[in-house]
């Protein structure tokens, strides 16, 4: 019963997502699936910042102070648009039309979507990171029906609050703490990154192509993981699809050039700040690389748009300031620039990637296509340059740690390149389909 | 290297990774029957136990004791025990008492009406204990198959 409540909560925050992206935010030319997929980035955002919003008011959380706005404008959305019903949605009559190998690919994938989900919801959350920070903070925050100023100096952290505020919605609704079925918003993540890999994929190849690549990325042992199996419950694959997301709709804006698109990719990339301070040096160079766009073309008007993500980070920034939170926990003893440790650091990194199994060999393919296909890439090629930019600021950081990064790099390199891990499968499809179209 | 031992050479990798990516794909849905099967027919306090072990034994048992709400410090070698008790133990605060100048400094409320000890280093045991000025008298004693292994003391 209560994986049914949350499921509920789940399939409300897509329809918010859903409904403000239709009116304000999504390309015509967007697919059912690819806007199921960034709704659910954005409705997790919005109700996150809206939570977030509340406790600074002062406004105690409840059900009806929280969902009621998001309520009104789904109605208002669906009896305006007349949109009561999806004609084009006859799955089964375009699942015939499947050749036999689509066919065995799509129930490839739909197992894996399925195998996932029902691992998250079969134990308690066992992950360390879940326990002692994503959902011990969901916790909190429900048990204190809002951000408790105290619950900073007592755990001394300083993590964004946007997972841990969403996630307790789930436990409003249910009326008390489960953290078996809160896994699912979790796997929601995994479920949303296969939506948005495989619609994002179908831009340019067929279907068949798109569904095997999927099942490539998707059937990852450490995605598995994160997505459900055991280590459900913490935020690093959600970082992995906002990273993801924010680069597909910046691929889309460059093609369309549309505001609307702008707009989108400014919100993701404000919430992707609220996910997980991993997420910074990504948005940071992916601004940079906008408004260098928007300077060349001499459309000025254009970098208003770009405000919300300022304004998000400030807001998070003053907040921090206000309460005294704690520094990042891996500077609380000072910076020192190691340069000696970059080949130890380097190697740890290599070594991750040949790690089979966790990654199969995504990494090992990648790296051949790097090496041998970076021309085919084109435009593409910034999707391989913000996953290097990424990974480089993690090595700077392994640099700058006091403590010895050996031990670190051992435990947390595999949630690190799950930030990136959806760009080097994008990567290897757009290699694989351009060197084999010809 | 040549164009076309790339494309070959490429072909051969995606063809590797896909009969990987299908054979563990298979196996890990395999695993439903083969080892989740063994978890489905637990319930969560089961779970829990099987996973944690003797900690969330422990962590139970202090529940049991503690009002909730409390605020307590817990002396142990094992920061997962420490962690594990901030979750579990929540509403009640847990202070880590060899950490709690370091990592706390001034920051935090220092009423604390219970310490626990656990797991027990020889020295540990004493029925009364001074801490941070503060006499704690033992109330409760853990122990696994009749062998000591945590204690609570009250203020």
């Amino acid at each position: 019963m209560n994986i049914l409540t949350i499921l509920y909560v789940i399939i409300f925050i897509i329809l918010a997502g859903y409904t403000t992206g239709e009116y304000f935010l999504y390309a015509k030319s967007y697919s059912i699936i690819k806007k199921i997929a960034l709704s659910y980035a954005l409705g997790f955002g919005f109700i996150g910042i809206q939570m977030f919003i509340l406790s600074i008011l002062g406004i105690k959380w409840n059900y009806g102070i929280i969902l009621t706005p998001w309520l009104i404008f789904i109605c208002y959305f669906f009896l305006r648009n007349h949109k009561y019903s999806y004609h084009n949605l006859n799955i089964l009559n375009k699942i015939k039309l499947f050749s036999r190998i689509e066919k065995l690919l799509l129930i490839l994938l739909v197992s894996l979507l399925i195998f996932v989900g029902i691992e998250s919801v079969l134990r308690p959350v066992q992950a360390w990171d879940g326990w002692d920070n994503w959902v011990f903070r969901a916790n909190v925050f429900y048990l204190n029906k809002g951000i408790d100023n105290y619950y900073f100096s007592y755990t001394t952290d300083s993590y964004p609050l946007i997972i841990p505020l969403t996630t307790s919605l789930g436990y409003m609704s249910l009326g008390s703490i489960d953290d078996r079925s809160i896994l699912l918003f979790y796997y929601f993540f995994y479920f949303a990154l296969g939506l948005l890999f495989y619609s994002s994929i179908r831009n340019f190849a067929d279907r068949k192509t798109a569904l095997l690549f999927s099942v490539l990325l998707l059937s990852c042992q450490n995605l598995i993981r994160h997505g459900g199996r055991f280590e459900a419950g913490q935020a690093d694959l959600a970082v992995g699809f906002y990273i993801f997301a924010c680069v597909i709709v910046l691929l889309d804006y460059l093609k369309i050039k549309s505001t609307r698109l702008l707009l989108l990719l400014t919100v993701l990339l404000s919430i992707a700040t609220q996910i997980k301070n991993d997420a910074i040096p990504f948005v940071l160079l992916s601004t940079c690389f906008v408004v260098y766009k928007i300077l060349k073309e001499k459309k000025y008007k254009k970098l208003f748009y770009l405000i919300p993500l300022p304004l998000v980070i400030l807001g998070w920034e003053l907040f921090k300031k206000f309460n005294n939170l704690h520094p990042n926990f891996l500077f609380r003893n000072g910076i020192e620039f190691h340069i000696e440790r970059f080949p130890i650091v380097v190697f740890n990194f290599f070594k991750e990637f040949g790690n089979i199994q966790n990654w199969n060999i995504i990494w090992i393919v990648f790296l051949f296509c790097i090496v041998i296909y970076r021309k085919h890439l084109g435009t593409y090629i910034l999707v391989p340059i913000f996953l290097f930019f990424q990974l480089l600021f993690y090595v700077l950081i392994f640099l700058l740690l006091p403590q010895d990064p050996v031990t670190q790099i051992n435990a947390i390199s595999n949630k690190l390149l799950l930030h990136v891990v959806p760009l080097a499968a994008f990567t290897i499809t757009i290699v694989a389909v351009k060197v084999f179209k010809k | 290297m040549g164009k076309r031992y790339s494309k070959i050479l490429l072909l051969l990798l995606i063809g590797l990774w896909t009969l990987l990516a299908i054979t563990r794909s298979l196996l890990n849905i395999s695993k439903l029957y083969t080892e989740e099967r063994h978890w489905i027919s637990l319930n969560d306090e089961q779970m829990r136990e099987k996973q944690f072990g003797e900690k969330y034994n422990f962590l139970t048992f202090v529940k049991s004791v503690i009002p909730p709400h409390s605020n307590i410090l817990l002396f142990t070698t094992d920061g997962m025990t420490y962690y594990l008790a901030r979750y579990f133990l929540y509403p009640t605060t847990v202070i880590w008492g060899e950490r709690q100048y370091t990592e706390w400094g001034n920051d935090i409320v220092r009423n604390y009406s219970y310490a626990i000890f656990y797991p027990l280093t020889s020295q540990n045991i004493s029925n009364v204990k001074t801490i941070n000025n503060t006499n704690f008298h033992n109330i409760k004693e853990f122990r696994t198959n009749g062998e000591l292994k945590g204690l609570i003391y009250k203020k």
